[in-house]
């Protein structure tokens, strides 16, 4: 996952403004956090920036794959252990015998599921950040292995 | 100079073994298989180890106990005790099982199964 | 497709296959599944690709030739498959191991000396629960989602922030050591005996340190609290199973956490047969043996190098469904089927619960099949 800091060494670093934010470091946290697009900012589409603008747009690609929610499952990190599963207040609520119960989810469309052994986002339409925009961290906070982040905390 | 550098850099630790999932989910499919050597060649140390020694995160270390070695690549990570270095379960462990290990830098190559299984002829 | 996952001795059983998509496994068991056909074992008599048929009947001589021989593994095996290796095991006295460190407190478990208690039980019942020595994260991945600390159970209906107290005791801080946080505390230690001795001052209402105390105030909120023991556990436990057991009794249970698949089935059908269990890196040590048979098992990935030198100079026969270091040094090598996957039976939960594996293919040998054509053959 990069950082803000990752993405600001290879930005133009003039803080010319043109993107609307006072500076670049500014620029770089709301790309990460999506609140920003590349193209907003024009000096990197200069010849000059083109292998920086590569480099972003290669780094920006694990962002891309961010839910709407901000949660981002790096599968390669899980281990598939279902601790995400079985603590997530909607999947207890929406599915006590099963996930609520420590089995797998029943629901056939959870938020995340374990899929040949990794963990996978099926439908980030029930989480409580999408519907109720509660910052719930449950899943995240019992991943020890770091396979899920959320954009905002990055 | 530069062989003093080196010098400094080596380090004695106790030795302590896991099972790592993730190794084990590899060993578990083939175990003649870069992926096996990617989990097991493996040794962690704590981020305060790694500072201490000036070691750095994915560099290739001489891995030595008694008048074995191997070469293993260095992981930095709070898993690992302060005191020591962890080493996945596998073939490598086995092969450098003893209390202490001693870890250095080394130009050389990862060390492939293989290259351990003849050793035991 | 319902299957129940034989990738360590959890043997979850709600795992829903569909074609190439496994369900629920964690990354161990799926991988089990999916990589099924890669790295297959070959018949083969020193190195050279045989029929199967020939490379049993090659065992069987080298069997009858041999002095003193030691089966070893059958973690991997069925009750049924253990079954017949005690059968053979008498009929060549042969020496019998594992290569779990867990025989004795398994023995105590079935002999009731020690209490223990069901997975389903911990879920619905315990309140505090220790993890001694093992880092289930990663050797038992869904056992504390599956069965512990995170699921909701009868009595324990308010999930696992106020419901449940865990305590991880370790040497590092491990995976599982970082799941500790509200309502849970990670204890680490160099010394096991020393804190099991800490652990009884403080109950009995003595001096400890302020980690114990919190524990002990902890466990005196229910009658139902559970120690997991790893193999961290075993091995720090040199000459403190007394004190352990003590400890054990006062706070309630005990529940190995051996992830080998069916260690407990191994203990208990060596318990039914009447056959101590055997230390084999001793019987390797002082040079008892000539000969091994090696069950599912690959103790070249698993002994010390000093140890595994002496094994590799012995008659090897290796019954494995894959290739391993030890199949290469084999004499012997007889393919067979992997269990839960390619043929059925039965093994035993971490906490001796019989369960029936539901094998999604067949296979033409198996554990059964080859112990039986080698004891026949004798």
């Amino acid at each position: 996952m990069p950082s803000p800091m990752d993405i600001y060494k290879l930005l133009p670093k003039t803080n010319c403004k043109l993107c609307g934010e006072q500076t670049c470091m500014s620029f770089a946290f709301k790309l990460i956090k999506k609140e920003k697009k590349l193209e907003d900012c024009k000096p990197l589409f200069e010849p000059e920036f083109e292998e920086q603008r590569k480099k972003i747009e290669e780094m920006l690609k694990v962002v891309e794959k961010a839910t709407e929610t901000g949660l981002v499952v790096n599968e390669d990190l899980c281990i598939g252990c279902g601790n995400c599963i079985v603590v997530c207040p909607v999947h207890v609520y929406e599915d006590p015998e099963g996930a609520g119960s420590g089995f797998g989810v029943r629901l056939e469309n959870p938020i995340l599921r374990v899929e040949n052994g990794v963990v996978r986002v099926v439908d980030v339409g029930l989480c409580r950040r999408y519907k109720e925009k509660t910052i719930c961290v449950a899943c995240r906070e019992n991943c020890p292995t770091s396979a899920i982040a959320f954009l905002e905390e990055l | 100079m530069l062989r003093f550098a080196k010098y400094l850099k080596k380090v004695e630790l106790k030795l302590v073994t896991y099972r790592d999932g993730f190794q084990v989910s590899v060993a578990v499919k083939d175990k003649f298989d870069d992926e096996f050597v990617e989990k097991s060649a493996v040794v962690i140390i704590h981020p305060d180890t790694a500072k201490t020694f000036g070691f750095k995160d994915g560099q290739i270390v001489k891995v030595s106990s008694y008048e074995r070695c191997a070469n293993l690549r260095l992981k930095i990570s709070e898993i690992a005790p302060e005191n020591g270095a962890l080493i996945p379960k596998s073939i490598y462990s086995c092969y450098l099982y003893s209390d202490r290990i001693t870890i250095e830098p080394t130009d050389g190559e990862i060390t492939t199964p293989n290259e351990l299984l003849e050793r035991y002829t | 497709m319902m299957w129940v996952c034989t990738g360590c001795s959890c043997l979850c059983d709600d795992i829903e296959i569909e074609g190439d998509v496994v369900r629920h496994a964690c990354r161990i068991g799926a991988g089990l599944y999916l990589n099924r056909s890669v790295a297959r074992a070959e018949p083969l008599i020193d190195g050279k690709r045989m029929d199967i048929d020939s490379a049993i009947e090659r065992a069987v001589e080298i069997l009858k030739d041999s002095k003193s021989v030691a089966i070893y593994g059958l973690n991997n095996s069925t009750l049924e498959a253990q079954k017949i290796a005690m059968k053979l095991a008498k009929k060549l006295s042969a020496y019998v191991d594992n290569g779990s460190k867990f025989g004795k407190l398994a023995e105590m478990i079935l002999r009731k000396e020690i209490p223990s208690t069901t997975l389903e039980n911990v879920k619905d019942y315990a309140y505090v629960i220790f993890y001694w020595g093992c880092d289930v994260h990663n050797s038992m991945p869904r056992h504390m989602s599956r069965y512990t600390y995170y699921p909701r159970g009868k009595k324990r209906q308010r999930g696992y922030e106020e419901d449940r107290f865990l305590v991880v005791v370790d040497v590092r801080r491990s995976h599982t050591a970082m799941l500790a946080k509200k309502n849970a505390v990670f204890i680490k230690t160099d010394d096991d005996g020393k804190l099991i001795r800490e652990f009884l001052t403080a109950l009995n209402g003595g001096i400890a340190s302020g980690d114990v105390l919190r524990v002990v105030k902890e466990l005196k909120k229910s009658d139902f609290n559970v120690v997991f023991g790893g193999g961290g556990l075993i091995e720090g436990l040199s000459n403190e199973l007394e004190e352990f057991v003590k400890l054990v009794s006062n706070v309630g249970y005990f529940v190995p956490a051996d992830y080998r698949t069916n260690s407990m089935g191994f203990f208990k059908s060596i318990f039914e047969a009447g056959i101590p269990k055997a230390n084999f890196e001793d019987l390797l040590i002082d040079e008892k043996v000539d000969t091994a048979i090696i069950v599912g098992s690959d103790p070249l990935n698993s002994m010390p190098f000093e140890v595994a030198k002496r094994l590799v100079k012995l008659n090897l026969i290796v019954i494995d469904p894959k290739v391993s270091f030890t199949s290469k040094m084999a004499d012997v090598v007889i393919p067979s089927a992997i269990s839960g996957v390619e043929c059925g039976g039965k093994m035993l939960r971490s906490d001796f619960v019989e369960v029936e594996l539901k094998p999604i293919f067949k296979s033409e040998f198996d554990d059964v099949k080859v112990l039986k054509s080698i004891s026949e053959g004798l």
